[in-house]
């Protein structure tokens, strides 16, 4: 086709905004996530010939997040570390971030989701990979990854306090002000 | 299981099948809280940490060609 194609460096680009949420949810911290991102990055760069051009960019970077996460990151992610010291002088900001992120009710409610339950809303919900796609990542039938999906929808609406019909505005920020009241 | 011509949109919080249906009125806000809570989160600034460390491995492979 005709015009310069993006480079890769831009293709990435693109994905670390959904790179970067999906690090602050699995980790609940801004400065794993934002160590989680980089890792990310620099492993993607080096193993680009592994990428299949025209297959999807977003799924194959969440491939390598989500594998780097589980092997290194699940143990720490609760620590503030800055040992390199490349985000020096974020910190306060990061604590900030950080202390906000926990006062968040969805972000409480997906901490206390079963580990393959919030990943399988992340893959599908927040990253919009389908299902083959998740199934692939997490080496799990389609099947597995619909049910999983189900009983994750399930288990999150019970934990934010919606497993009643209640008369609620259409208002999002009232109905969760409304829950909120509720159930916290 | 068989799938419908399905029409859900998949944003993980639409139910697929019949059997698991949630309620619908909890299930549409449960969509809304979650789809705000992503939305959040994808709009985040990014550190420039980021930018520059792709330009970095930019320059670096193309001094090593």
């Amino acid at each position: 086709m005709t015009g310069p194609q993006p480079s890769f460096g831009d293709q990435m680009v693109r994905e670390i905004p959904y790179l970067r949420a999906i690090g602050i949810s699995l980790s609940g911290s801004y400065s794993a996530a934002d160590d989680l991102v980089q890792d990310t990055l620099v492993k993607a760069w080096s193993h680009s010939d592994s990428f299949t051009q025209g297959t999807n960019l977003r799924a194959w970077l969440v491939t390598i997040l989500r594998n780097t996460y589980f092997s290194q990151y699940r143990k720490r992610s609760r620590e503030v570390q800055d040992t390199d010291g490349i985000f020096a002088g974020q910190v306060s900001v990061r604590a900030e971030q950080d202390s906000r992120l926990q006062m968040n009710e969805v972000q409480q409610a997906m901490d206390k989701l079963a580990p393959e339950h919030k990943e399988i809303l992340l893959l599908v919900g927040l990253a919009e990979l389908s299902y083959e796609e998740a199934a692939e990542i997490t080496n799990v039938a389609v099947g597995t990854v619909k049910s999983r999906l189900n009983r994750a929808r399930a288990r999150l609406a019970e934990l934010l306090g919606l497993t009643e019909t209640r008369e609620i505005g259409a208002d999002p920020l009232l109905a969760s002000i409304a829950t909120r009241s509720k159930e916290f | 299981m068989d799938e419908k011509a399905d029409k859900t949109p998949r944003d993980g919080l639409h139910p697929i099948s019949e059997d698991a249906a949630l309620d619908p009125k909890i299930q549409e806000q449960l969509g809304r809280t979650f789809r705000a809570y992503c939305d959040d989160l994808i709009a985040e600034p990014i550190p420039d940490t980021f930018l520059v460390l792709l330009a970095k491995l930019e320059a670096k492979e193309r001094s090593g060609e």
